[in-house]
């Protein structure tokens, strides 16, 4: 753990020498991701575009997981981003469905990567990868774990 | 179709989903449109919405940041889809 702090408070000081926050720092034992979705968006693409809007964004287990839910198809867009986020910035150039948000034990969620995602995983060396979301009446909101190393080998 | 007649087209697209805080009319083309207000969200349906306006669909490959953030990038997506010089 204290490792893990040294090398977090020695990219902070490194990463606020640098003129942008979007060059991926490979030496970094951790990066985190977040965002934040208004339900009124998802609510008008399944209005306005229904199946294909699902079918663009969400893998077919995630459309079984979570119905026509604008609740959870949001909380799981939020999430998506997040990872996206976490794992390089601004455009990691990643299809949205190839980042997978499931439900797991206990009302948590898990990622599950394939294609393009886990290849950018894998390139970045990033060994796990923890999701919370969290929601209010019109907003849903998702915080990313990337974790690198040998932490969880 | 000219240049300006698809750029017409995508201000439209922009301005009935990207729900900008700003008139689309006074973005630049080069102009960020993320930096501007659009969401990630919003820009799937600007992406939808533009799919329907040129019967094209995006490949994952396009699915990306840099083609949605200005009215330049889209154009040039749409032209390549198109089989048309941007």
């Amino acid at each position: 753990m204290e490792q893990a702090i040294r090398g977090f408070t020695t990219w902070l000081a490194r990463r606020a020498e640098r003129p942008s926050y979007l060059n991926y720092d490979r030496e970094m034992p951790m990066y985190v991701g977040i965002d934040l979705v208004c339900l009124d968006e998802i609510r008008e693409s399944l209005e306005t575009h229904g199946d294909r809007y699902l079918r663009r964004i969400y893998t077919a287990r995630e459309r079984l997981q979570c119905g026509q839910s604008v609740r959870r198809l949001a909380g799981r867009f939020a999430a998506k981003e997040a990872t996206m986020k976490a794992l390089g910035g601004s455009d990691p150039q990643l299809p949205w469905n190839s980042i997978e948000v499931l439900d797991a034990h206990g009302g948590a969620l898990a990622i599950t990567l394939n294609g393009a995602a886990q290849r950018l995983v894998e390139n970045r060396g990033v060994r796990n990868l923890s999701v919370s979301v969290t929601h209010r009446r019109s907003l849903a909101a998702a915080l990313v774990l990337a974790e690198r190393g040998r932490c969880n080998e | 179709m000219s240049n300006n007649g698809l750029n017409a087209d995508i201000r439209r697209v922009l301005g009935e989903h990207a729900r900008l805080p700003v008139d689309v009319q006074s973005l630049s083309e080069e102009q960020d449109l993320f930096a501007a207000g659009m969401s990630s969200h919003a820009s799937v349906n600007v992406m939808l919405a533009l799919e329907d306006t040129f019967d094209i669909e995006f490949p994952d490959n396009m699915l990306k940041r840099s083609v949605f953030e200005s009215i330049s990038g889209i154009s040039a997506a749409i032209a390549e889809l198109q089989g048309q010089p941007a």
